[in-house]
Order: C-alpha cells, then structure tokens, then sequence
C-alpha cells in the first residue's frame, strides 16, 4: 500500500511552506534522493505554492517496513526544506493505505485545494507524474494510484459544479465580457488608468483580446503600459474618442470623482451606434458614474458587484462537495478492490503451481513406467488433461479468494490455504512487477 | 378522356393505380381553365404527392373513401371539403413529435436551470428538436398524402410547415451562430404551432390555380420560420439582457448564448426573413386584386400583413440608420412576430367561420 507524507497551506503557515520551494532542477534532486532510498520502492514529489508531498510505496509490507519508509521521507524533506526534524514533524501530516489512498484522489481533484476546484492542481499532479516516470521511479501500483486519481478528478470535474463559476475579480471580469460579447478575440479591452491593478486586469481579460489599449492622466505610465501588451496610449483627453473604439474598459484611475459620466456614455454611445459597452469597475471611489448602467446596451459592474459573484462562485462550488466527495469515496472503494486482490494473487500463484507441479510429476513418472509404450499424441493429450483439470479444479477457490480480496478479508483464506496445502512463503508483490506504468492520456 | 378529367400519359403507371389518379384529379371546369396557367412544378409536385400517396395508402382501404367523399365535397361545396383526419399512424405520430417537442423544451429548460454547465442537457434539446421536425414532416407527408392535399394549402398545413421549418433553419443555424440554448423558445413554439395547426381542419379550399398563389404561401412560409427565429433570439436577448442589467451574472443567463451574438442572430434572421416577406406582401396583394374578396377577415389580414412588413422594415432602417441595436430591435422584432402571428391566427378564425 500507499503512504503520504506532507504539509500545505492546512498544516504549515507560509514561512514553512517558502521554504520548500524550488525550482525544476532542486526539484528533480528531491525526486533523486528519495528515489534512491532503500526503504521505497515507488515514490513521487509534489511541490506547489501550497503544498509539498511524497506519495510513496514502501518496500516490504510490514509495519516496520512502512515505519522506515516514512522516516526516510521524513528526512529527505527535512534535508530539502533545511530545516531540522524537530520543526518539521509538527506540521506534517502522513497517511496510509486507504487514508492516502484517499487523499491523492482529493488532492488531484481539487477538494483540498485552498480555492476549492482551481483547475491548476490538476496540471500540478500530472507534472509530478512525468517527472517520476522520467526518472523511473514509478511503477505499477503508486502509478496506477496516481492514473486512478486523474480519472478521478476528470469524473468531479464533468459530473459535478466544483469547478465551475467563477471565483476571482479577474475572472468574473472575463466572465462578464464573455456574457456581452462572447469570445474576445475581436474585441477591444480600453484599461482606463495604468496603475497595478490595471496591468492585472490586463493579464487576465486581455489574454485573448484583440487589442489592449491604454487611457490615463500621465502619458508617461500609459505609454509604459501600453507597451508591454503591444497596444496603444492616449492621455486622459482623448477618453471620449477612446470610448468609442473600445469594448470592454476596465476603470482603476485614482481619481476621486467619477471619470465617466452619464452625459460622455450617452454622446458616446450615439457616436458608436449602440454597439454595446462594458465597464468593470474595479476602482475605489468609483470611476463610473453608477447611472451609466441604466443607459441600454450599456453594462457598468463595479467592485462590490463583482465581489458579490466571487461569493456566490464559491458558495455554489462548496455546495458541490458532498456529490464530488461521493465519487472520490466510491473510487477510493475500487482502487482498494484492486489492490487487495493482489495480496491474495502469490497465495493463487503457489497454489497453481503445487497442484500443477504435482499432477505432472505423477503423471511423468506413470508415463516412464507402465505407459512408457503411449506415442508422442497420447502423452500430449494427457498433459492437456492435466491442464485442464488444474484449471476445473482452482476455478472455484481463485475466485473466491478474488472475491474475498474484495471484501477486504481475504488475508485470513490466503493463510489458510497456505497452512492445507503447505504452500511456501512467498513475497507479496504483484505480478506485474516490471511493468511500465500506465501512459497519461 | 371525360369531362373534368384528366387523363394521365403516364404508362409506368399500373393500370389499377392510374385509374385511381384518374378518379382523383378531379379538376373541374374553373380548375381547368386557370389549370392550364399553372406552372408545370406545382403539376408536378401535386402529381407526385398523389401517385406517393395512392401507393401507400392502399394498404389503409381509405383511397376509395376519401376521394368519394372528395368529390361529393366539391360538388357541394366548390372552395373545398374539411376532413377531420385521425387514422392511427397520423394520430401516433402526431402525438409523437409533440411529445418530442415537448420533451425539446423541457431539455433546454433543465439545461437552463441547472447549476453546471451541462452540455448533456443542451445537445439533448438539440437532437429533440431535430427528431421532432422529422417527425412532424413525416406527419405532414403522411396526412397530406392521405388527404391528397398539397401541403402547402391551407392554413393547417401552413402552420405545420412553418414549425418544421423554424426548427429546420434552427438546426442549421445553431451551429452557425452558437445559439442552442435558444431552442428553449423555439421548441415550446414548434409545439404551439403543431397545436395550432390541429385546430384548424385541413382544407383542400382554395387551390393553387395560378403561379402567383404557391409563391406568396412558399415565401410566407420561409419568411414566416425565420421570424420565429428571430423571435426566439429576441426574448433570449431580452431575458439576458435583464439578468445582466440586475447584475445577476451566474442565472439563467450564463447559459443564454452571448448578448452581441443573440443580437446579431436576430438581425440575420430578420434580415434573411425580411425580403420572402416583402414577396409574400406583394403576390399577396397581387392575388387578393384578383380574387375581389372583400370579406372582415381579409381586410383585416391584409392590415396586420402591411403593419408586420412595416414594423420589420423599421426595426431593420433604423438599425442600420441611428443603430437601434439590442433591447429596441428586440422589442419591435418581437411586436413584428406579433403581428405575423395575428395574421395566422385570423387564417386559423377564418378556418373555423367558413366551416
């Protein structure tokens, strides 16, 4: 089974979690290190602004086993955040089987995320993926977790709201300029005012605009501005003009009375031909004369209204957590299935192979002796009976073993069939050992 | 060849069949005079209507029936027979595709409502909507050959064909113009007019017996779909505008389609819909000149058919003049529909007083 050993923004405050961040390179040396511990036998490294995690597979399948795995984590983070064990164990947390199990399936989806469905971790958790494969310190089992965990955050993601609406100014901006004029390739973003929160606004509306241009008091800023997102610059005076082109004006000037009247949007709309104008008004005081919105085609969002639909975004994706939950509990209950079965499987491999073994070896012996005179077909036939008769003969004890697996109680037949048939002790590994893990889509 | 008949110098036609059509095209003397002028399309398309239509319905014993009824009917009455029709494969699918329409509505209606973005939902409506229409040209293939009606007569069949059509040119254009969730409107309209439809009985009345009568009935018809469109995506700006107006940007309108593409659907619609109309406006005065009738109705029709073709050419003049875009284009589009709709309804009156 499965450990997890980490802290995030839950357990750790940022002092911490700065601490442990790094860059690809110090990132792949983590990965290295913890690769190259002898108590694990699978591992891979998160690390993101908000958590930093090691999912891991211990080698051995004892307490002990998972006791010195979780020590060697313990220290390569340690060694990693340069920061003593005594500091570090307070805020990290570590899980086991099942528990882990779960948490890398709540992780990839989004529901331990500190804006609850941000679709970044996601991304996050495939590039930890590639990088373990990378270095190949992924096998079947923790791979086929982590594959089970995407498929997992890509059923929340479909089958319930938790990602949807929108949970941010800037993208309830965008949301905004999409409801007026849907995609924003043809459109022209004005930013009215050149300050910090301008060149945000920029980043995120402007991404797919057409144009981005630049209106304020000092040309100066403006022309800076304006610059860097290839668009345009204008002062102040020129508003009226500007408005007339521009689609979507994002309004931050510091101006203590309002920049845009009701008289300059009604001239201007005449002058537009009643094309519609969106204001996102994210200054405080306003810039927009309020009244403006009453103007048709005319749209004018200011900064309450705009934290008003971040509230409601995530109040609706808190509502969407028991139903995400729901499928992360049903998907946790198959991974174990799984899991399970292959415990039983070495108790199925030895019992095939002594009823086998056995049957052929009497059967060898009864060949060399009396049936010595049987041509080459007849003893072909009998070692197809032999076949077959192992297979009629397992069919019902494997599966039930499977079935058991299942059920979670199949340790106690596994060592009961052992103990009839006097099975040897074997190592409880899966039989697809050396396989590749299984490819991201 | 007998008086009021035509005989038929179709030899790939079997004998038995072509004594049928023969019994069934019964022109009569006015017929035959104008028939000559009738373009040889309509001859056609009502010819392959009948002999489709003999073929199928042998198998219903009705053949017989009706044309005997028919002919009693034109005897007795020379602007044509009502039929009740209910046999059993038009009743089913007549009851189908309103089901199916309504099971369209009721898609685009959860779609709405619902608090994900469902896509399931949306394409769900879309295939409804799209199942409906076949079914309900089947239903209008299938009575109309039953009725040997030309589908295209009469204010039943005009209804039917216009909601095929709207939801045709819907079909088409959501793709276009990304507006599927504005099949919210056009299916419980598709429905309307399916209902409608039924309440007025089919006639055989007026035949088309000149050029000028199956044009202004076509581009009234095609005109007529397009309006619903336009219509439809007027009330989706309407709503959306509303909800964007009280700032309420996660409702019903964050699934509407965008406000400039609702408004930009609806010009398009209007501005396709605008020239059939036009035609519609002009073979219509046309014909009524000829005929000399001058009953309420008509009058009445003619009125609410000029003020429809005034209101449309105002909303489209003053957009492309003083830019009246958004809510005032989607209030006179939806007082123009309003209109056109009077004009159907008063056919629909009509149906009902000459009966």
């Amino acid at each position: 089974m499965i450990v997890v050993v980490g802290l995030s923004f839950r357990t750790a405050p940022v002092e911490v979690r700065e601490r442990f961040a790094s860059d690809g390179t110090a990132l792949e040396q983590v990965l290295a290190r913890l690769a190259s511990r002898e108590e694990l036998d699978e591992v891979m490294f998160l690390s993101t602004c908000n958590r930093v995690e090691v999912m891991a597979r211990p080698k051995g399948n004892t307490d002990a086993d998972r006791a010195r795995a979780l020590k060697a984590i313990r220290e390569v983070l340690a060694d990693h955040g340069k920061i003593g064990t005594p500091d570090l164990e307070p805020v990290l947390y570590e899980k086991e089987a099942e528990e882990a199990v779960r948490h890398v399936f709540r992780v990839t989806a989004s529901l331990d995320s500190m804006v609850l469905g941000e679709p970044q971790i996601l991304g996050q958790v495939k590039g930890a993926y590639d990088a373990a494969v990378a270095a190949g310190s992924l096998r079947s089992f923790l791979g086929r977790a982590v594959h089970r965990a995407f498929s997992v955050a890509k059923r929340v993601r479909t089958e319930t709201a938790l990602g949807a609406g929108t949970v941010s100014i800037s993208s309830v901006a965008v949301e905004l300029s999409r409801r007026v004029f849907g995609e924003l390739d043809e459109r022209t973003v004005l930013l009215l005012g050149a300050g910090e929160m301008a060149e945000a606004a920029a980043r995120s509306i402007g991404k797919t605009a057409k144009e981005i241009r630049v209106c304020n008091r000092s040309m100066e800023r403006a022309a800076t501005l304006a610059q860097r997102f290839g668009g345009a610059a204008s002062p102040l005076t020129d508003l009226e003009t500007e408005l007339c082109v521009a689609d979507v004006v994002v309004a931050s000037t510091g101006s203590p009375s309002f920049v845009v009247t009701r008289d300059l949007v009604k001239r201007v709309m005449k002058r537009r031909r009643g094309r519609a104008l969106l204001f996102v008004d994210i200054a405080v005081p306003r810039n927009v004369e309020p009244n403006v919105h009453t103007i048709d085609n005319v749209y004018v969002f200011d900064i309450d209204d705009l934290q008003q639909q971040v509230a409601l975004g995530l109040e609706a994706r808190k509502a969407e957590v028991t139903s995400a939950e729901k499928i992360v509990e049903h998907e946790v209950g198959q991974f174990l299935v799984w899991a399970r079965g292959l415990d039983v499987q070495p108790a199925i491999v030895a019992l095939r192979a002594k009823t086998k073994g056995t049957l052929v070896a009497e059967l060898e012996r009864t060949l060399q002796g009396r049936l010595k005179h049987l041509p080459e077909g007849d003893r072909a036939a009998l070692l197809q009976m032999v076949e077959s008769a192992t297979n009629k003969l397992l069919h019902a004890p494997t599966t039930r073993l499977r079935r058991a697996a299942g059920d979670g109680d199949a340790q106690e037949l596994a060592a009961v069939i052992k103990e009839l048939f006097e099975l040897p002790t074997l190592e409880a590994t899966d039989d697809s050992e050396e396989t590749e893990p299984p490819p991201l889509q | 060849m007998r008086n009021g008949r035509v005989a038929l110098g179709l030899r790939f036609v079997q004998p038995r069949i072509r004594e049928q059509i023969e019994i069934r095209i019964d022109i009569g003397r006015r017929n035959r005079r104008l028939g000559r002028k009738r373009s040889r399309l309509v001859r056609l398309l009502e010819l392959a209507i009948i002999v489709a239509g003999t073929r199928s319905m042998r198998s219903f014993g009705r053949v017989r029936a009706a044309t005997d009824e028919r002919q009693r009917g034109e005897k007795e009455r020379p602007h044509g027979v009502r039929t009740i029709l209910r046999t059993p494969l038009v009743t089913a699918l007549l009851y189908l595709t309103a089901a199916t329409y309504a099971a369209a509505a009721f898609a685009f209606l959860v779609h709405l409502a619902g608090r994900a973005k469902s896509v399931g939902t949306l394409r769900a409506g879309v295939w409804l909507i799209g199942g409906g229409a076949v079914l309900h040209a089947t239903h209008i293939i299938v009575s109309s050959m039953i009725l040997n009606i030309c589908p295209i007569k009469g204010i039943h069949f005009a209804l039917s064909v216009v909601s095929v059509l709207a939801c045709a040119a819907f079909l088409v254009m959501r793709a276009r113009y990304r507006i599927d969730a504005v099949g919210v409107i056009v299916a419980p309209l598709a429905l309307t007019f399916l209902v409608g439809s039924q309440a007025a009985h089919a006639e055989s009345g007026a035949s088309l017996k000149s050029a000028v009568l199956p044009v202004h009935i076509l581009a009234n018809l095609f005109g007529e779909a397009l309006f619903v469109l336009a219509f439809a995506a007027a009330v989706a700006y309407l709503v959306a505008d509303k909800q964007l107006k009280k700032k309420n940007v996660v409702g019903v309108g964050s699934r509407l389609p965008p406000l400039d593409v609702l408004d930009r659907a609806e010009h398009a619609f209007l501005l396709a819909g605008f020239p059939l109309l036009t035609v519609g406006i002009i073979t219509g005065a046309l014909w009524a000149s000829r005929v000399e009738s001058g009953s309420a109705s008509d009058i009445a029709r003619s009125l609410f058919g000029y003020a429809t073709w005034a209101l449309f050419a105002g909303v489209l003049l003053l957009r492309a003049w003083r830019g009246w875009r958004g809510k005032r284009a989607a209030y006179g589009t939806i007082a123009g529909f309003a209109f056109a709709f009077v004009v159907l309804v008063i056919y629909l009156v009509r149906s009902f007083t000459v009966a």
